[in-house]
């Protein structure tokens, strides 16, 4: 036990003494004249003196008195209990509500436990302190920062949902640079341990780990996919036990609403199981169902979508390139256009040149030769080594670049957009992201420059660039609920509404080429309606799943492999080194006293008072 | 002064209908007075008849028995002598306090009592501290009466039984009526001294005593050179208090009970024509 604030106890020596002084100071009483004092002798206490002072003598109010003076004073010096938990003068608490947090714990759900966890927490960071709130689920939020409202912090708290993955990669560098900016900051994580974590990343400040739950069983549907054929289609569909025990778990299969398969399974721990099933060209929508429970019920549904739309229009622009055509001549639903069609194209690949005005649609930069909105370009790079992110991207799947020799590229200088995918002598070589509702990739030299269009990476590339950024790129397996689905929406379309899972129905505005659905909350398939300029009508779907793959590895973690700067230096846990405040008893035991030395106060009164009530109770008595 | 000075009309009037009873067959006295005597004398009030023997006043004779018996018979009356009547006011100054003042209802009752002594020719005799002894008769005594009465100074550290014994000694055997407080520690002593007295007691409280209209942390103290009491004054002492107070009536009552003496409660605040018209009524004091 300690004292936070010991100099209170220096209170003692101005609170006693006047206490003690005024049951020996004789008080000063108002005469009051009457007509005898005879009949009133008998009834007082103390003779009369004349002394203002007066020997202390043993009385029970005065006992009662110190004593609650004592337990006040004990009060104001804030004594508490070291408990698991934080003592920081700052603390970042991260918070994971990612979808494994819905795992069904003996004690409620992964996510509640978490809740009570931070909400000890808070109270314990606001101890002196205050409390800045990351929570990291379907995105990253930061809901208070630097806050002592605990009121505040706990209904954020207590709003969270299980939603989306747990990345924290983007919450810790947040966090490192809020403990950087204030002194005395300590950074808390409460998650059950399955988080995307940073390389190499070092905690600045003493970092603590509060792992929640145990469980560790479940079977999980980590892909479904409904993959076009040449007379049908096949849906696809992978099953993973991450339990430490085999499983037999039934298998259902919906298509278009109606069950159409069910087929009893048996995997084993750890194991995984891949389901195949023809199915007709109709089939529209699929839903797989795991029958019976486990740990974690949201990755036991799973939807995916026939991709039913039109080809995507790409455009090549100058188009002398004599790979390009005859890659993208090559892939599925590509359709190549004139860059002056009156249509505009979906997708415009600008090889080498950068036009004034740009064109419409999403934009695929090869060796931009000048500067534009998105990126500077600041001169060239000589033979640059290809390094590839570490960071995965649909882009690089299945693409090694690290065998593409380079001559020469341009240095390009990118926007805060960018993600760089490929890196060569300190510039990025390949770049990706979204920018006023464009995708833009940005390729920094030109395919005569390298070797690339005779590696086998080149067409997958093509291929992987073309379907992010189709029209229809969220694709047959969508998106994980909580994201907000970006749609990318043809020029020429006029109007486009979404139905949601629960039926509702609703327009969307389109924005530079882009819809955007931003309640993705309730998994299934979302329906989406659009209409064209000539009046033709298309219509798709696509699979919001309730889980991100990643999340049905449902096994907590003890320790996070993260090092601090001032702590242990490989992972970190959980510290003896938080404080509980210890006041609600003292305050109880001020109220039975305060009680006491009233009812000793009135002693006399308050037996007058039962007696009467004793009588009056004998009287009502019926006889 | 005048009676209206002291006693209300309506009071006046009352007491103009009003008699005081008598208990004890007065002695003989010079004066003729209202109280029938055991012995037969000269009064107006019939008693019986008696042969006529040689020496009787022959004024007495019946001469109408005597015509129809054909002997002499002579009337008797009912002897009607002057008794004496002791008021003894209370005049120290426990009895000046309150609302209304006990010792102005003090004055104002003993004057209605001495009226009706006066009005029935009975001798009064007032006791004051300045008027020692003052007798007076007849009913245009009254006005000496009040004028006596209202003289009457408060006195501190007024000694009661004191006052008592020189009663006792002045009216051995008589009718005394003390109107008091009897707030004093020696009460016993002064009721003791009146053993051998016809005895009234008229105890006169004032309604703040009974329920005091004070409260808080007090000094209390008196006119009477005694000395101060520091009490604090809450719902619990206040308790005490009246707890002390009944016990001391009750004392009071159970000693007047013992030795005989008639006990009359009077506050202060009271209405005087309900106290003689219904209360001394009820009591037998007087009769109307």
């Amino acid at each position: 036990m300690g004292l936070l604030a010991p100099a209170a106890l220096l209170a003692t020596v101005v609170v006693l003494p006047p206490i003690i002084a005024l049951y020996m100071l004789r008080m000063r009483r108002r005469e009051q004249r009457i007509s005898s004092t005879f009949l009133w002798r008998d009834l007082a206490r103390e003779p009369v003196a004349q002394t203002p002072w007066q020997r202390l003598r043993q009385q029970p109010l005065l006992w009662l008195q110190l004593a609650v003076a004592l337990v006040l004073v004990f009060a104001l010096a804030r004594p508490y209990l070291a408990v698991p938990g934080v003592a920081s003068a700052h603390l970042i608490l991260v918070l994971d509500h990612s979808a494994s947090m819905a795992v069904a714990e003996a004690e409620g759900t992964r996510l509640a436990l978490a809740q009570r966890q931070a909400r000890e927490l808070v109270d314990q960071g606001l101890i002196g302190g205050r409390v800045t709130l990351i929570t990291i689920g379907d995105a990253l939020r930061i809901p208070l920062t630097d806050s002592s409202d605990r009121r505040a912090l706990r209904a954020a708290i207590d709003a969270l949902q299980p939603l989306g993955g747990s990345d924290l990669r983007q919450a810790l560098s947040v966090a490192a640079a809020l403990a950087a900016r204030a002194r005395g900051s300590e950074i808390a994580i409460i998650s059950d341990g399955n988080v995307r974590l940073p390389e190499a990343f070092v905690a600045p400040v003493t970092t603590q780990f509060f792992p929640v739950g145990t469980r560790g069983d479940n079977v999980a549907i980590t892909t479904l996919a409904l993959d076009p054929g040449a007379t049908g289609q096949q849906a696809y569909i992978q099953l993973q036990n991450h339990g430490p025990q085999a499983v037999e778990r039934r298998l259902e299969l919906w298509c278009d609403g109606r069950l159409t398969r069910a087929i009893d399974v048996t995997i084993a721990a750890g194991a995984e199981h891949v389901e195949r099933f023809e199915l007709d060209l109709t089939v529209a929508t699929i839903e797989a169902r795991l029958v019976g429970g486990d740990a974690l019920a949201l990755d036991d549904r799973a939807w995916a979508s026939a991709r039913l739309r039109g080809a995507t229009r790409v455009a090549v622009l100058p188009g002398n390139d004599p790979y390009l055509p005859t890659a993208l001549g090559l892939l599925d639903g590509v359709e190549l256009v004139a860059p002056d069609a009156p249509v505009p194209a979906d997708i415009t690949i600008l090889d080498g040149v950068v036009p004034d005005p740009l064109p419409a649609g999403h934009l695929v930069f090869i060796a931009p030769p000048r500067a534009t909105e998105w990126f500077s370009v600041t001169g060239t790079l000589e033979f640059p080594v290809i390094r590839m992110s570490v960071e995965p991207s649909p882009l690089l799947q299945y693409v090694a670049l690290g065998e593409v020799s380079v001559l020469r590229a341009m240095r390009i200088v990118p926007g805060a957009w960018a993600q760089v995918l490929a890196t060569g002598s300190g510039a990025p070589l390949l770049l990706d992201g979204e920018s006023a509702g464009r995708r833009i990739v940005v390729l920094a030299f030109a395919l005569a420059d390298s070797d690339l269009p005779l590696q086998v990476a080149f067409p997958v590339l093509l291929a992987n660039i073309i379907n992010a950024l189709a029209p229809d790129a969220a694709g047959s397996t969508g998106a994980v609920s909580g994201t907000p689905l970006r749609i990318p929406v043809r020029s020429d379309v006029v109007s486009l509404e979404v139905t949601a899972p629960d039926g509702t129905t609703r327009p969307l505005r389109i924005d530079a080429g882009v819809a955007l659905v931003d309640d993705t909350r309730t998994p299934g398939i979302y329906r989406f309606a659009a209409q064209r300029r000539d009046g033709t009508r298309d219509a798709w779907s696509i699979a919001v799943n309730a889980v991100d793959p990643g999340e049905s590895q449902v096994a907590p973690r003890p320790t996070l492999p993260i090092g601090q700067v001032n702590g242990p230096g490989r992972a970190i846990g959980r510290e003896v080194d938080g404080r509980a405040e210890w006041w609600p008893p003292l305050a109880a035991l001020v109220l039975v006293l305060v009680l006491l030395e009233w009812a000793v106060a009135y002693r006399a009164a308050l037996a007058g008072w039962w007696a009467a009530l004793r009588d009056g109770m004998r009287a009502w008595r019926p006889r | 002064m005048s009676p209206a000075t002291l006693l209300d009309a309506g009071l006046l009037h009352l007491l103009d209908r009003l008699a005081l009873t008598g208990r004890r067959a007065p002695t003989a006295a010079a004066a003729g007075g209202e109280h029938r005597s055991a012995r037969r004398g000269q009064s107006v009030e019939f008693a019986d008849v008696r042969p006529y023997v040689p020496g009787d006043d022959v004024r007495h004779i019946d001469w109408s028995l005597s015509a129809r018996s054909g002997r002499l018979f002579l009337r008797l009356f009912v002897a009607e002598e002057e008794r004496d009547v002791h008021l003894m006011l209370d005049t120290s100054s426990s009895m000046a306090w309150g609302a209304p003042e006990k010792l102005e209802q003090a004055r104002r009752a003993l004057a209605g009592w001495g009226l009706l002594a006066l009005a029935q020719r009975d001798r009064v005799l007032l006791h004051t501290s300045t008027a020692g002894s003052l007798p007076l008769r007849g009913r245009g005594a009254f006005p000496a009466l009040a004028e006596a009465l209202q003289r009457a100074p408060t006195h501190r550290a007024a000694d009661l039984p004191a006052r008592c014994r020189a009663l006792a000694a002045a009216a051995r055997g008589r009718t005394a009526v003390v109107f008091s407080d009897l707030l004093d520690e020696r009460w016993r002593d002064a009721l003791l001294a009146l053993a051998q007295v016809d005895l009234t007691l008229v105890h006169i409280l004032a309604p703040q005593e009974f329920v005091p209209e004070f409260g808080g942390d007090l000094r209390l103290v008196d006119d009477e050179d005694t000395v101060p009491v520091d009490i604090t004054c809450d719902a619990a002492a206040l308790l005490r208090y009246q707890t002390r107070l009944a016990t001391w009536l009750g004392d009071v009552r159970q000693h007047c009970r013992e030795r005989g003496i008639t006990y009359l409660s009077l506050g202060s605040e009271h209405s005087l024509e309900r106290w003689f018209g219904d209360e001394l009524v009820r009591a037998g004091i007087v009769r109307s």
